[in-house]
C-alpha cells in the first residue's frame, strides 16, 4: 500500500519536474514578446448595452485611437499617430504577465489587462474598475 | 488588546493536544495579521494575491485552456512554492522536535522572517520592476505564507489556519448557524471556535488595512511591520521561558547555585 503511494508520488514529482523544465526552456517572457511596434486595429466594446456606463469609465482615461505603439527595450513606450510621435511613457508588465502598466510623463497611470499577447496580436482590456472591466478592448497587430 | 491577551499565554511551546483556546487565539491573531498585511501589500505591489492559492488554481486552469504557457509556468511555480512552504514547515518541525517544542515550532517562523527580510531589502533597494523580479518576489511571499500556514496548522493540530478566509467563512457560517439555532446547545467548544474565527477574521482585515496603508506610504519597508510581529511571536515565548528559569534560579538557595557553578 505504502509502496504504491510512494510510486504515485514519485511519478507525480517527476512529471511536474519535467513539465516545469520543459516550460522553463520553451516559454517566452511577455516582456520580450511585447517589444516592437504595434498598430492599433480596433476598439471593441463588449458586455455592454447601456452606453452611458462607458461615459463613467472612459471619462477618466486616455483615449488611444488609431495609434501605433512602439515598446522599446528600456521600458520606454512611444505613441505615434499618422507617423508623428505624439507622446512618450514608461511601461511595465506586472502580476503573472497579465497586467500592462503605462506611466505617462504627466504622472498619470494606465492599467490594462493583457488578454492576448503573441507575435501577431495583442489584446488589451481597460482596467477601470470591477463593474466595467472588460467592456472596452484595444486590439493591436504587428 | 483583548483581555485574553493580557493573561499571558504562550504561543509556540505546546503540542496540539495541550494547547488552550487562549494560546490558539494568540497564535491566530498574530499570524492572521501577518497574512492580511502581506496579501494586501502584494496586491498593491504586484497585482497578485499571495496569502492563498485558491484563485491561482483557477487561474492555472484558465491559462492552460487558453494556451498561455508563460502564465501556466509561473502559476505552477507559485502553487508549488506555497506547497513547498507548507511542506518545509512540517519537515522542519518534525526534524528539530528533539531540541524542544519551542525551538522546533519557532524555526519555520525564523525562516519566514529571513525570507521576508530579504524581500523587504531587495524590494526597497534593488527592485527594478522587471517581470522576472516580480514573479520571484511573489513566489517568495507565497512560500512564506505556505510556511506560516503549515506551521500554524501543524502546531495547532489543524485548528488554526490563518492565510485564507474561504474555509474560515465556511466554518464561521456553520458555527454561527449552530450558535443561533434554537435546538443546538451552546457549548463552550462552540463558543471558543466562534471566538477563534472572529479573531482570525478581525486580525486578517486589520493586517490588510495596516499593510495596505503603509505599503502606499513606505513601499516594501511596510513588510518590516510583519517581521516585527513575527519576531514578537518568537520573542514572547522565549522571554517567558527565560523568566521562568530566572525565577526558578532566584528561588533556589545560594548554596545550590554555588554547587551547580
Amino acid at each position: 500500500m505504502y509502496r504504491k503511494l510512494n510510486a504515485i508520488l514519485i511519478v507525480i514529482g517527476l512529471s511536474l519536474f519535467l513539465l516545469i523544465a520543459f516550460l522553463g526552456l520553451n516559454v517566452r517572457n511577455p516582456e520580450e514578446v511585447i517589444q516592437g511596434e504595434w498598430e492599433e486595429k480596433d476598439w471593441a466594446y463588449e458586455k455592454i448595452e447601456n452606453k452611458e456606463v462607458l461615459k463613467l469609465g472612459l471619462g477618466e482615461i486616455k483615449k488611444h485611437e488609431a495609434e501605433n505603439w512602439k515598446f522599446r527595450s528600456g521600458n520606454s513606450l512611444e505613441f505615434y499617430k499618422e507617423g508623428k510621435l505624439i507622446a512618450q511613457a514608461a511601461w511595465r508588465i506586472k502580476g503573472r504577465g497579465h497586467i500592462l502598466q503605462i506611466l505617462h510623463e504627466d504622472g498619470s497611470r494606465e492599467l490594462f489587462d493583457i488578454k492576448e499577447l503573441n507575435d501577431d496580436e495583442m489584446v488589451l482590456h481597460f482596467d477601470i474598475g470591477m463593474e466595467t472591466r472588460g467592456i472596452a478592448k484595444l486590439i493591436f497587430q504587428r | 488588546m483583548p483581555n485574553s491577551f493580557s493573561n499571558g499565554r504562550i504561543m509556540l511551546r505546546h503540542s496540539p493536544t495541550k494547547r488552550s483556546t487562549k494560546e490558539n487565539l494568540w497564535l491566530a491573531a498574530t499570524t492572521a495579521y501577518s497574512a492580511g498585511a502581506v496579501n494586501v501589500a502584494s496586491v498593491i505591489a504586484f497585482f497578485a494575491f499571495t496569502s492563498n492559492v485558491t484563485g491561482h488554481v483557477a487561474i492555472f486552469a484558465e491559462e492552460l485552456v487558453k494556451g498561455h504557457w508563460h502564465q501556466v509556468f509561473i502559476v505552477l511555480i507559485w502553487l508549488l512554492l506555497f506547497l513547498f512552504g507548507a511542506f518545509a514547515a512540517n519537515f522542519i518541525i518534525s526534524s528539530v522536535v528533539k531540541k524542544g517544542k519551542y525551538f522546533s515550532n519557532s524555526a519555520p517562523i525564523f525562516l519566514e522572517i529571513v525570507v521576508l527580510a530579504f524581500i523587504t531589502v531587495y524590494g526597497h533597494f534593488y527592485y527594478q520592476e522587471t517581470l522576472r523580479e516580480t514573479e520571484w518576489l511573489i513566489g517568495g511571499l507565497l512560500f512564506c505564507m505556505g510556511l506560516q500556514n503549515g506551521m500554524v496548522s501543524t502546531i495547532s493540530g489543524g485548528v488554526v489556519k490563518t492565510t485564507h478566509v474561504t474555509g474560515l467563512f465556511t466554518d464561521l457560517g456553520a458555527e454561527l448557524s449552530q450558535w443561533l439555532h434554537p435546538i443546538t446547545p451552546r457549548t463552550k467548544v462552540l463558543k471558543d471556535r466562534l471566538k477563534l474565527r472572529l479573531y482570525i477574521l478581525s486580525y486578517y482585515i486589520l493586517g490588510g488595512l495596516v499593510g495596505g496603508y503603509f505599503f502606499l506610504l513606505i513601499d516594501f519597508l511596510a513588510f518590516i511591520m510583519v517581521i516585527l510581529v513575527l519576531i514578537f511571536v518568537i520573542y514572547y515565548d522565549m522571554s517567558r521561558v527565560v523568566t521562568k528559569l530566572t525565577i526558578r534560579k532566584i528561588k533556589k538557595p545560594a548554596y545550590v547555585i554555588q554547587e551547580q557553578n
